[in-house]
C-alpha cells in the first residue's frame, strides 16, 4: 500500500510538473505566433547585409540604426565601406531601384585598410581610443596604445584625433583573413553567395 | 486581510513589496537609471505580477491543493512567471520594437525577479481567494511602480548632485533606498 501511494505521488508528480511544462510551452508558442515583429526581423536582414564597420560615415552611429533608418524610408546609397555590393544587395532586399554610391557620404575605397600605430611616437593620450567606434584600440592614459589587427575595421575615425598624427592606414594583411576589416571585404565579396543563399531558402516549400 | 480593497492599499503603500518586504530590491539599482525604461518596466511587471497571480491561483488551488502536491508550488510558480514574463516580452517586441530594444536585457529580469514570485507564494499562504489574490498581485505591482518611478526621479537628481567621491554610485543608491523605506515605514500608522 506504501509503495503504491508512493508509486502514485511519483506519477502525478510527474504528471503535473509535464502537463504544466507543455501548457506553458504551448503557451509561448501561440504568443510567438500570435505577436508577429515582422518589422524587427526586416531591420536585421538589413543589418545583415551592412559591413559592419560602424564607421558612422552614414551619418548615424552604427549600422544598426543604419539599417533601422533604411527600414523606416532613408536612401540605401550612404555606406562607403560597403560600397556598390551593399547597395546592389540592399535594393535586391527591398525590391528598389539600385542607386550610386552618395559622394557625400565618402567615396569607395576598393582597398581595405587597417589602422597601425607608431608605437614610439605615441603619447598615450587616449583619444583615439575613445573614437575607435568598435574598441579595437587597447592602452591606457600615459601608456603607449596599439591597435588589434583583428578587430579594426578600417573605418579612419582613429586618424583625425590623433594630436600627433602617429596613426598610418595601411593596408589590411589579407592573408589573415580573421580581421573585420577583411572580414568586411569578405562579406562583400559574399554577399552575392548570401543572396543566393536567401533566395534558395524563400523557394524552399 | 479580509476587505479586498484594504489588501490593495495595504499592499501599495503599508505593506510596500520592494520598501516594507525588501523584494526585487535589486531592481532599484538596475532599472531605475532613465525614466522612460523605468516606466516601461513599472507596467510591464505590473502586468505580470497580476496575471501572475490569477495564474498560480488556479494552477494552487485547481491542481495542486486536490491531489497534495503543495510541495511543487515554488516550481510550478517559477514556470508559470518565466512564462508570463517571455510572453509580455513578445507582446512589447510585437508592439513597441523600439522600446523593446531600449529595455533589452532588463527583460530576462522579469522573470528572474523575486517579487513576482514573493506574491505568488505568499498569496497561497495566507490562502486568499481569487478576487484577492489578484488585488494582492495588482497592489504590489502598483506598489513596486510607485517606488521605481519615485526613485528614478530621485536618480536624476542625484545624477547632477555633487555626491562625495566614497559614495557615488551604489553607496548612494543603497542609502537613497533606505531612506525611502524608512518613509514609507512612517505610512504603517494607515493601517
Amino acid at each position: 500500500m506504501g509503495e503504491l501511494s508512493a508509486a502514485s505521488a511519483y506519477l502525478s508528480t510527474s504528471a503535473v510538473l509535464l502537463g504544466l511544462t507543455l501548457m506553458c510551452g504551448a503557451l509561448i508558442g501561440s504568443a510567438w505566433a500570435l505577436f508577429p515583429a515582422d518589422r524587427d526581423r526586416r531591420i536585421v536582414h538589413i543589418d545583415d547585409l551592412l559591413p559592419q564597420t560602424q564607421c558612422g560615415q552614414c551619418g548615424h552611429p552604427g549600422c544598426r540604426p543604419y539599417a533601422e533608418a533604411i527600414a523606416d524610408g532613408q536612401p540605401i546609397n550612404r555606406c562607403p565601406p560597403g560600397g556598390q555590393a551593399t547597395i546592389d544587395a540592399l535594393a535586391e532586399l527591398l525590391g528598389v531601384e539600385s542607386l550610386a554610391l552618395d559622394p557625400e557620404h565618402g567615396t569607395e575605397n576598393s582597398e581595405i585598410s587597417v589602422a597601425y600605430i607608431r608605437e614610439d611616437e605615441c603619447i598615450g593620450c587616449t583619444k583615439c581610443i575613445q573614437a575607435c567606434p568598435v574598441d579595437a584600440i587597447v592602452g591606457a592614459a600615459k601608456l603607449m596604445h596599439t591597435v588589434i589587427v583583428d578587430q579594426c575595421t578600417g573605418c579612419d575615425l582613429c586618424v583625425e584625433p590623433c594630436p600627433v598624427d602617429c596613426i598610418d592606414m595601411l593596408p589590411a594583411p589579407i592573408n589573415g583573413g580573421r580581421g573585420l576589416a577583411s572580414s568586411a571585404l569578405l562579406a562583400k565579396s559574399s554577399i552575392l553567395a548570401h543572396r543566393n543563399a536567401g533566395q534558395a531558402q524563400r523557394e524552399l516549400p | 486581510m479580509t476587505d479586498t480593497n484594504s489588501i490593495l492599499m495595504s499592499a501599495i503603500l503599508i505593506n510596500n513589496i520592494l520598501l516594507i518586504q525588501f523584494f526585487g530590491v535589486s531592481a532599484l539599482a538596475n532599472i531605475a537609471n532613465r525614466p522612460s525604461t523605468a516606466i516601461a518596466m513599472a507596467i510591464a511587471t505590473t502586468g505580470v505580477v497580476t496575471l501572475s497571480a490569477a495564474v498560480n491561483h488556479m494552477v494552487d488551488n485547481w491542481i495542486l491543493v486536490p491531489l497534495q502536491l503543495g510541495y511543487l508550488r515554488t516550481l510550478t510558480s517559477i514556470l508559470v512567471i518565466a512564462t508570463l514574463a517571455q510572453c509580455g516580452g513578445l507582446l512589447i517586441e510585437a508592439q513597441r520594437p523600439a522600446l523593446y530594444r531600449q529595455l533589452g536585457g532588463l527583460l530576462p529580469w522579469l522573470a528572474s525577479n523575486t517579487l513576482i514570485l514573493a506574491v505568488a507564494l505568499q498569496n497561497s499562504l495566507n490562502t486568499l481567494t481569487f478576487s484577492q489574490s489578484v488585488r494582492s498581485g495588482l497592489g504590489a505591482g502598483l506598489g513596486f511602480s510607485l517606488v521605481l518611478i519615485l526613485f528614478c526621479a530621485i536618480c536624476e537628481r542625484l545624477a547632477a548632485a555633487d555626491v562625495p567621491r566614497p559614495f557615488r554610485g551604489a553607496a548612494i543608491t543603497m542609502i537613497s533606498a533606505g531612506l525611502m523605506s524608512m518613509a514609507f515605514m512612517g505610512l504603517s500608522g494607515l493601517a
